[in-house]
């Protein structure tokens, strides 16, 4: 594309640039992508700072939890918080949303529709466990 | 494509469950990227139709399993798909008639740990394992 407008030699030099300037600006998403699983400590220790490819997540779900009237305390406690690499959060948030087989064709967030606080945390912990963000 | 589903040759119906199921992978790589780019709406609207999507091919499950000697092993050619997102929407549309096979394909997606489709692999397995999820 860039060698129509410019010619070949400061074609590929731009679309080089160009990568260069996309690699800089995604490298912390994929590398923390492949992070190893970290201990639930060390994911909640890690939640307390900013870091470039990583998104603080609520083990319990925040807006469901907050629509269903646990208070403020619980649902931004240290316990509930931790720190993952962004791409990972997007797998784990959407499969909350999918509907699942498992759950009757049910999306995971309306079947905890009405649970209880341990039983979110546990399906929570769950995920990440599955999803490779929390050791076994 | 609109198709008469209790009138589809089983073959059909298989063609069908793939071209389905790619187009739920679709709507997640669009959900994913909608994401990233910060465009809720759009998202939501990806997230509409996976969720849609999830219906359409439990109704071709459905129908196959409705048929006579229950004819859900047909999707059994998809194993072999070249799409992930596909193999593990027939290993799960399997576990009732081909329990082996099925299980064999979900711990194949789920290894790796990383990606949507091995945390769904993963979790479908967990609920299996734990009993809370026996397929029908």
């Amino acid at each position: 594309m860039r060698e129509t407008v410019a010619g070949p030699i400061v074609g590929t030099f731009l679309n080089v640039l160009e990568a260069a300037v996309w690699i800089r600006k995604f490298y912390p998403y994929i590398q923390s992508y492949l992070d190893p699983p970290k201990t639930l400590e060390t994911l909640q220790r890690s939640a307390l700072s900013y870091r470039r490819g990583y998104q603080v997540h609520h083990i319990v779900e925040q807006t469901a939890a907050r629509r269903e009237g646990f208070p403020r305390a619980l649902i931004d406690g240290r316990a509930n918080l931790v720190s993952i690499p962004t791409f990972r959060h997007w797998d784990v948030t959407r499969w909350y949303m999918v509907s699942n087989a498992e759950f009757g064709g049910l999306s995971p967030r309306e079947y905890l529709k009405g649970k209880d606080w341990n039983e979110r945390y546990r399906v929570g912990l769950f995920a990440l466990n599955i999803f490779g963000i929390l050791e076994p | 494509m609109t198709i008469n589903l209790e009138m589809a040759a089983a073959e059909l119906l298989v063609v069908r469950f793939a071209a389905l199921a790619l187009e739920q992978y679709e709507a997640m790589e669009y959900d994913l990227a909608y994401s990233f780019e910060g465009d809720e709406a759009k998202a939501d609207l990806e997230m509409q139709r996976i969720n849609r999507l999830y219906w359409e091919l439990k109704a071709i499950e459905d129908e196959l399993k409705r048929r006579t000697g229950d004819q859900r092993r047909v999707l059994v050619e998809l194993l072999r798909h070249p799409n992930e997102h596909v193999r593990l929407k027939a290993a799960t549309a399997l576990l009732a008639v081909a329990p082996e096979a099925a299980r064999r394909e979900l711990e194949r997606i789920a290894a790796p740990r990383i990606g949507p489709q091995a945390g769904a692999a993963g979790m479908l397995l967990a609920s299996i394992d734990r009993g809370d999820f026996i397929p029908t």
